[in-house]
């Protein structure tokens, strides 16, 4: 066996680049859940640690729904379309019967209100669906490879890749480009004004957090295929996302994204050049943000002052 | 002032000993535990309670404590006395590190960052095989002859708990303190009135991150062992959960609240592996209905019965009960 090999192995210019798809694949999943969270942010004030929870739902959802239809070729179909929907109404309650008694409270209590829906979710999910890690088959109709640019790449990342955009765009289209969006955003920059103009306002943290919930669901839903499904996948991914959403400036939707693609992007990288604390190589850019630029690369310097 | 503190602290720990004297062997583990964790309470409530700020990272102090012990005891074989005074400060080091970081950020940026770095130090101690031992940990520590005995190593970690309790209790009643709170009431005021806000946040960062590496310190002494879950975040959520159900802006809160949670798990764990589920829904319920912790409702009640016009500072009140009442 040639050991020098190993040594001298330079990563070749089709590895990199299915690395870099590796990466953007990563990159639009962090950006479903960090573009909820920011909106929450945004709008409700609120710094939700349960985010990472319901994405951590959705896939498990899509796991139930995979063993109920057992294996349907529909079946991811019908996980994508109901588990989300079923996680956003996870989400309403959770705004409507325990946020919604503390919006007056001080902020502490927020934050310690949804981690302890962290907890208990963290818990529930091994009690209903046991320690051990589970997996969704890919859907059969992408469960091929196609070659791209001469690099073999799995077809199913390459459709996460390609439905990114589309989610990043209707979700910017509702923001600024409806009378929801308006609304919504309206809020966001001043609560009681809102209220005052008419504004139903509980109603909007509502729908809000529902969205959020939502995307974080069909993140959820979308990476269980691709990644182990796991009770701990709730920390890691709010941990990501949070520092996408540091990176990108609070509360900003732009920010979310472009946060996304640096976060998922360094990681896939980093992860060559440290392997398995690919976490350490995005903390050192967030680290360098913090400094160089506390409130996010397109954030508002106001907004931090204003929390 | 001091003779009073000294006179405290001397009841204090004959009260401890006396009862550490009394309990068998399980009782014994079972209460240094609680004191360790009491302790841990406590450097947490520094930052919760009378700063205001919100630390899910808290535990990886806590852990490095531990493992800087455990490290310098079988990789660099320094004598045991050495290792016992270099590991609270190589954790305030650390603490002092990431805090330059943490504290230029407020509310949920804060909580977001410090668990961040938490899970940094835990992911590093967790994978980090060759030094560390991963997951295995690093068991069978060696300890000072004196400490090995368990009677012996109890007198210690009472006598270094109460020292260290007073100490806080002591920082929290001074103008330090008072700063502190300052800033928790109303950051821009404390700023408008000179208060160098990041200095003193830094400054008790560095503190409370000391203090949770003694109490990691000593918990790691007791079990002679150290593992990367003394750092994981449920190690936080679990001094988060004991800090408010005491009652987060009272000083005994944190210990009343370690007694409880430490007893509790104790005695659920021959019953059930989900603590976290049980951990979260006390805490939960705090947050919603009991947001004044026991110690607090308890107070609040002794003042209404009391009558007299509340004293214009919270701390006058429970000075009254005194450094007597770390017994908790």
């Amino acid at each position: 066996m040639d050991f020098t090999s190993l040594f001298t192995w330079v990563p070749g210019p089709q590895f990199l680049f299915a690395q870099l798809l590796n990466g953007l694949t990563r990159s639009m999943l962090l950006f479903l859940v960090s573009s909820g969270l920011t909106l929450i942010l945004g709008v409700m004030g609120v710094a939700n640690f349960a985010h990472g929870s319901l994405y951590m739902l959705g896939a498990y959802g899509s796991f139930t729904m995979g063993t109920l239809l057992g294996g349907a070729p529909s079946s991811f179909l019908l996980a994508v379309a109901v588990v989300p929907l079923a996680i956003a109404l996870v989400g309403g309650l959770i705004e409507r019967l325990l946020l919604r008694r503390i919006y007056e409270a001080e902020g502490v209590m927020q934050i310690l209100l949804t981690y302890a829906v962290v907890l208990m979710v963290a818990d529930l999910v091994r009690l209903i669906w046991g320690p051990e890690t589970r997996g969704v088959p890919k859907p059969t109709v992408l469960a091929g490879a196609v070659t791209l640019l001469g690099t073999i790449y799995p077809s199913y990342n390459l459709l996460i890749l390609i439905l990114g955009p589309f989610l990043a765009f209707g979700l910017w289209f509702l923001l600024y480009h409806t009378a929801f969006g308006k609304v919504v955003r309206a809020t966001a920059l001043d609560r009681e004004m809102a209220n005052a103009l008419g504004i139903n306002v509980p109603r909007i943290f509502t729908l809000v957090f529902m969205l959020g919930a939502w995307l974080a669901g069909l993140a959820g839903v979308l990476t269980a295929p691709i990644g182990a499904i796991t009770p701990t996948m709730d920390l890691s991914i709010i941990v990501e996302s949070f520092v996408v959403v540091v990176i990108g400036g609070l509360g900003s939707f732009w920010g979310a994204l472009l946060g996304a693609l640096i976060v998922g992007v360094i990681q896939a990288f980093g992860i060559l050049i440290v392997p398995r604390m690919a976490l350490i190589s995005i903390f050192a850019i967030m680290a360098l943000v913090l400094i160089l630029r506390p409130w996010g690369l397109l954030g508002n310097p106001r907004a931090l002052l204003a929390r | 002032m001091w003779r009073s503190g000294a006179w405290h602290w001397l009841v204090a720990v004959a009260v401890l000993f006396t009862l550490s004297l009394l309990l068998g062997d399980f009782y014994r583990h079972l209460g240094m535990t609680v004191l360790i964790m009491a302790l841990f309470a406590l450097s947490y409530n520094l930052l919760l309670g009378e700063t205001g700020l919100v630390s899910f990272g808290h535990a990886a102090f806590f852990g490095v404590g531990g493992y800087t012990y455990a490290l310098l005891a079988t990789k660099v074989g320094t004598p045991a006395l050495v290792n016992i005074v270099l590991a609270p400060i190589a954790t305030a080091l650390i603490a002092l590190l990431v805090g330059y970081f943490c504290v230029r950020l407020h509310g949920i940026l804060f909580s977001m960052l410090t668990l961040a770095f938490g899970q940094v130090i835990y992911t590093v101690t967790f994978q980090w095989y060759s030094f560390t031992g991963g997951d295995n940990g690093i068991v069978g520590l060696p300890a000072p002859p004196l400490l090995i005995p368990p009677g012996n190593y109890a007198v210690f970690v009472i006598f270094v708990v109460v020292t260290c309790g007073i100490a806080l209790w002591r920082l929290a009643h001074s103008p330090f303190g008072q700063a502190l709170r300052i800033m928790r009431e109303n950051r821009e005021r404390a700023e408008f009135i000179g208060i160098p806000v990041r200095r003193l946040r830094l400054i008790v960062f560095t503190i409370a991150g000391g203090f949770a590496g003694i109490a990691g310190l000593l918990f790691a002494l007791l079990n002679r062992q150290v593992f990367p879950d003394d750092m994981y975040w449920a190690q936080t959520a679990q001094v988060l959960v004991m800090s408010l159900l005491g009652g987060i802006f009272t000083f005994l809160g944190p210990v009343v609240g370690a007694f409880i949670v430490t007893v509790l798990q104790y005695w659920i764990a021959t019953y059930t592996i989900y603590w976290l589920l049980i951990l979260g829904t006390i805490l939960l319920l705090c947050v919603l209905f009991f947001p004044q912790g026991i110690v607090g409702s308890l107070q609040e009640r002794l003042k209404h019965r009391l009558a007299p016009p509340p004293s214009p500072s919270p701390l006058k009140g429970e000075g009254t009960g005194g450094g007597g009442l770390v017994v908790g």
